[in-house]
């Protein structure tokens, strides 16, 4: 036999050659000193390289069980810092879906009358995206329900049923409310993750699985690098209170906005991928201020078209006496649920 | 078949983040990942799961790059901000072994895209056919394209510290 090349020693030190080739290489070995010193240096390559390796290891950290695997979709496997309550009442009162350009404008429009503690789910797309999953209920909804935001609760209910779907994936944010919970739901649009028909509570779940790892992947934050870190201090002078936060997510930072239109923003890191931002303002500001609240809108679109940020979505509502925003990569379920643990 | 994916899940799951975590480079990221491997396998029952975990698993770093890179800005702004919630410093040891995963990563990267393929299946525990039926390679040049991947991995690791070290001699 010739002498062994390279890649066999690997093999053969690999445990890797069948029988036959094997004991080929063993006999040339007893008989060729060249080859066995290349057999060592080869040894000592693969030890270095396994030890090279062995430098870029991820901590280990215990496997979840298999079984619970099965039910999760994978965003909620985002290592969740919170200590949920066992059972969480979603928000009560949570108000409509805005898309498109029409439905910013009207958020902004919709800005300056937001004076009264309620709260409304808007979800911002690319108005040139195309709608995948359009509910045949959905355009209704869209120009209705704005309009009858100031006219009480029962209206504002009948217009939530107008909006049962809880997919992300289709456009539609899930607004969920008591009124919706015996209207008629649309077929699941996604079936490995079923929602629960009635969804009020949800046991020790984050959320109820309309998000996957795609709509996290396509949503991302609002870009904040212009806006100047402040200090906490400099942030509660501005709001004249502490300014609002999750509780038990560390804050990365506090930032102002750069349109003097006294906003601030707090970032929250939820993990290495995920940052979950809080815009707010006082909430009299919010209506002495309309002005500015509408060019910060603009502005701030404006600033998410260029940053091409195409999906981020976003809740709104009353935190003592601030007008909190939050929004983040996630399902509205998940912000939604944030949004309650906001102090 | 249950069992046998309970038994793989037992031995490959740890293989698999590890896998992953020298592709995106994110611990967690990694575990997710891997979950979610483990998760399409539950519904999917294929026949070969190892080799099918590891096929899907590549497939979801691949996204996740791309994912990456869109996200770039952002993970820089992230990344170049860690202290924010109070991290006191760091023990030089930490730091050292920070500078050489980070070599070493990039050694890694500049492996041809098959070599590494090849050195990150082997060190996640496939035997070399495993690794010639997803790589496409006979299975008789695994162990050539390891050796070469090898090579090349130290070579740059070497190349990698001289750069940053005092030039030898």
């Amino acid at each position: 036999m010739s002498h062994v090349d390279e890649g066999t020693l690997h093999a053969y030190l690999d445990g890797a050659l069948p029988p036959a080739e094997r004991s080929q290489v063993d006999a040339h070995l007893a008989s060729c000193p060249e080859c066995r010193e290349r057999l060592a240096e080869a040894r000592a390559l693969i030890a270095r390289a396994d030890a090279l390796l062995a430098l870029a290891l991820p901590a280990e950290r215990a496997a979840p069980p298999l079984h619970e695997l099965r039910r999760r979709p994978l965003w909620w496997r985002v290592r969740w810092p919170i200590a949920w309550a066992a059972s969480i009442t979603l928000a009560v009162g949570l108000g409509w879906m805005l898309r498109g350009r029409e439905a910013r404008q009207e958020f902004a429009a919709f800005a300056e009358r937001d004076t009264v503690p309620q709260a409304v789910a808007t979800l911002q797309r690319s108005t040139d995206e195309p709608r995948p999953m359009a509910q045949p209920h959905a355009p209704a909804s869209r120009s209705g329900p704005l309009h009858e935001q100031g006219q009480g609760a029962a209206e504002r209910a009948r217009a939530d049923s107008l909006i049962p779907s809880t997919n992300a994936a289709s456009g539609v944010v899930p607004i969920l409310t008591p009124s919706i919970a015996t209207s008629a739901r649309p077929p699941a649009v996604r079936g490995a993750a079923p929602t629960p028909a009635v969804p009020i509570t949800v046991d020790g779940m984050v959320a109820t699985g309309a998000a996957r790892v795609m709509e996290r992947a396509r949503a991302e934050p609002v870009m904040s690098s212009t806006w100047p870190v402040i200090q906490r201090g400099s942030a509660s002078r501005m709001l004249g209170t502490e300014p609002a936060t999750i509780p038990g997510v560390p804050v990365k930072d506090m930032r102002m906005s750069p349109y003097a239109d006294g906003v601030v923003l707090v970032e929250q890191v939820i993990d290495s991928t995920l940052v979950i931002q809080l815009f707010q303002r006082r909430a009299d500001a919010a209506a002495a201020d309309s002005a500015a609240a509408r060019g910060y809108q603009f502005q701030r679109q404006r600033a998410a078209e260029r940053e091409r940020v195409e999906r981020v979505e976003r809740l709104a509502r009353f935190v003592g006496p601030l007008r909190v925003e939050i929004a983040g990569p996630l399902g509205t379920d998940s912000l939604s649920k944030l949004l309650e643990l906001v102090k | 078949m249950p069992d046998d994916l309970a038994e793989i899940y037992r031995t490959t799951y740890h293989a698999l983040v590890r896998f992953l975590y020298r592709k995106v480079w994110d611990a967690e990221r990694a575990a997710d990942l891997a979950q979610e491997a483990f998760a399409r396998a539950l519904v999917h029952r294929p026949a070969n799961p190892r080799g099918w975990l590891f096929v899907v698993a590549a497939n979801l770093a691949r996204d996740e790059g791309r994912r990456r890179l869109r996200e770039r800005r952002h993970l820089t702004l992230l990344k170049a901000e860690p202290a924010a919630t109070g991290e006191h410093g760091e023990p030089e040891e930490a730091i050292d072994l920070e500078a050489r995963r980070a070599r070493v990563r990039a050694a890694l990267e500049e492996l041809t895209p098959r070599d590494r393929e090849v050195l990150l299946l082997w060190d996640a525990g496939l035997p070399y056919e495993e690794i010639a039926a997803q790589t496409g390679l006979a299975p008789g040049a695994v162990g050539t394209t390891l050796a070469r991947a090898r090579r090349r991995l130290v070579e740059a690791y070497e190349v990698g510290s001289e750069e940053t070290h005092v030039a030898r001699g």
